[in-house]
């Protein structure tokens, strides 16, 4: 409320004050028009810096998130090129890496991605999060009962599971090439 | 049953079981006479380079005395790595699957070899069933009689409950008597089959054999079946799959020994060839051929005095054997309608052979791919 009180109170005094500045133009005799001209200028200059200023942080922020959103992707491709996803990895029991997400949520808390200019990416990221967090819960399930399990087949049985033709694993691999990829195709702008 | 055929059979079990002497009481399937036709034809093949015309199948192998006991020297042989390794492993990875196998159980061995391996699998069995039948088949039956005594003594099974068949499994006609026989005699009680020592490598049309053997299989029964398995496919693994074969100096001499048993040819170890290749997809194959070298053509002859050319280079084809695929072991299995209830793998701990080969042990049951819901490793990975 009171943020709307003063953006009101800042721009409508800025405008009145505007719109003061153009008739003081307007009725001054023409020899004493310097100070009205200048004093309207400067208040131009003002109003757009404001808005200048507005674009230029948001612009920084939204080219921060990228930044570390391809950051993390990339961290998230060395996991899944890594030892323990590697199908020719011995089987057997192991605490596996996590894929990690937080320069993705991080990004969406801060409003740093708008939707008017990248509702595609908006889409991949949100895509994204749930097939990390799916991955994630699965390969908790995975260890605990393997853990639990006496024999060592039951790990054998899931390393072939996570590798196999039909494995979740295929399309998480397939969602981050196409994130990256996208990634990749943004950095011009 | 008439009374008096009933007492018969009792009379005979208790003479069997009650004698000091080693009585075996085998099923005979089979006229030895048609074997030795078969032989003969299958050595009258035409000329080939390179083991394609003249051949000795499996079965034939091993079939009299000569061979039976050339196989045990070479299953003993150190450098003989597949039999060595594939009985020196089996106690722990039989050990690892047979919890699965629940009580009650007979047990049918397909080609029981040594018998050393029958013995583990039997011991087990007799701890929750001691009434239990064995029923070991094989086609040449000195070997029934060798390895049924290794797989027996002293494990407390009596006599009468032992019944050696000799019959050559790889054909469908006899396997379909053969599942009516076993069938009468157990009942509705579960049979655990087996086929050890990666024997279902030796066959030319291997997934045939393995679907008819497993189709004798019924809800309640299962099926033990052991390949040796190669993580990789490769003309140069072929090549090493060949060389783990040309080092047992045994080996040779076994798969020479029906050559030197069935006919007149004087043998020499330094003819005995190897070649290696990759079958498709699923295997690396190793045929083992004898060449004739001898810079002239040999006359061989049969045990029923038939002659049959040898002419230089000509081959005779002694063994078929392969590494089967890991990654192509589920298709087979599924291919031969069953599904595996669980398997384990050995890797060869020698420093020469870091490429993955291996034999793997499996425990299957009847009934294709298992259900979802059956099994969480898939439930929780497949998408
Ligand atoms: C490779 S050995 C395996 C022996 C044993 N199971 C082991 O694992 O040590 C193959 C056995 O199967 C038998 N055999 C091979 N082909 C056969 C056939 N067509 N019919 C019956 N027995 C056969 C052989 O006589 C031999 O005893």
């Amino acid at each position: 409320m009171t943020r709307i009180a003063i953006t009101v109170l800042t721009f409508g005094a800025l405008a009145v004050a505007t719109a003061l500045g153009v008739a003081w133009f307007a009725v001054s005799p023409p020899g004493g028009r310097w100070e009205p001209a200048v004093n309207s200028l400067a208040l131009l200059a003002g109003i757009t810096g404001i808005f200048a200023e507005r674009w230029a942080t948001q612009r920084e922020q939204r080219k921060q998130a990228i930044e570390s959103i391809r950051l993390e992707m990339a961290r998230n491709r060395e996991t899944l090129d890594g030892e323990a996803f590697r199908p020719s990895a011995p089987p057997g029991r192991r605490v596996y890496p996590r894929l990690i997400q937080s320069a993705v949520d991080s990004a969406f808390a801060s409003g740093a991605l708008t939707p008017r200019r990248d509702a595609e990416l908006i889409d991949l990221l949100h895509r994204w999060r749930s097939a990390v967090s799916s991955v994630n819960r699965r390969l908790e399930l995975t260890e605990m009962l393997v853990f639990t399990s006496a024999s060592t087949e039951s790990a054998e049985r899931f390393h072939e599971a996570l590798h196999g033709a039909g494995s979740f694993m295929r399309d998480v691999r397939s969602l981050l090439d196409e994130t990256q990829t996208y990634l990749d195709s943004r950095t011009s702008d | 049953m008439a009374a008096s055929e009933r007492r018969l059979v009792d009379d005979l079990a208790k003479a069997i079981d009650g004698a000091d002497f080693a009585w075996s009481l085998v099923l005979v399937g089979e006229d030895q006479r048609d074997k030795l036709a078969a032989l003969t034809s299958d050595l009258l093949g035409k000329p080939s380079a390179t083991g394609d015309g003249k051949q000795i199948t499996s079965g034939y192998a091993y079939w009299g005395i000569g061979p039976t006991i050339a196989w045990a020297h070479a299953c003993a042989d150190p450098f003989y790595l597949v039999m060595k390794q594939s009985l020196d492993s089996f106690t722990r990875r039989w050990n690892e699957v047979r919890d699965h196998v629940g009580a009650g159980f007979h047990h049918v061995s397909f080609g029981v070899g040594t018998g050393h391996k029958d013995r583990l699998v039997l011991s087990h069995l007799l701890d929750r069933h001691p009434d239990l039948l064995y029923v070991p088949v094989d086609m040449s039956s000195e070997m029934l009689r060798l390895g049924t005594q290794q797989a027996t003594t002293g494990l407390g099974l009596r006599g009468h409950r032992v019944a050696p068949v000799q019959l050559d499994f790889s054909l469908r006609d006899n396997l379909a008597a053969f599942r009516d026989l076993v069938h009468r005699v157990v009942g509705d009680e579960p049979v655990l089959y087996s086929l050890l020592g990666n024997t279902l490598a030796n066959f030319d049309r291997d997934a045939e054999l393995l679907a008819d053997l497993t189709s004798i299989t019924r809800p309640q029964d299962l099926f033990l079946l052991e390949v040796a398995t190669t993580e990789a496919l490769s003309e140069e693994l072929a090549g090493e799959a060949v060389e783990e074969y040309e080092r047992s100096h045994a080996y040779r001499k076994f798969v020479t020994s029906a050559l030197m048993h069935n006919t007149d040819l004087t043998i020499r170890l330094d003819s005995v060839r190897f070649h290696g290749s990759v079958e498709g997809d699923r295997a690396l194959k190793v045929k083992v051929v004898y060449q004739n070298q001898t810079g002239g053509d040999l006359v061989v002859m049969l045990p029923d005095r038939n002659r049959v050319p040898f002419p230089e280079h000509d081959t005779i084809r002694l063994y078929l054997t392969r590494k089967y695929a890991r990654s192509a072991l589920d298709r087979v299995v599924a291919e031969a309608g069953m599904r595996r209830v669980a398997v384990t793998h050995s890797d060869f701990q020698v420093a020469r052979s870091a490429h993955g080969f291996g034999m793997d042990l499996l425990l299957l049951a009847p009934g294709g791919v298992p259900r979802r819901g059956d099994d969480p490793a898939r439930d929780i990975w497949e998408n």
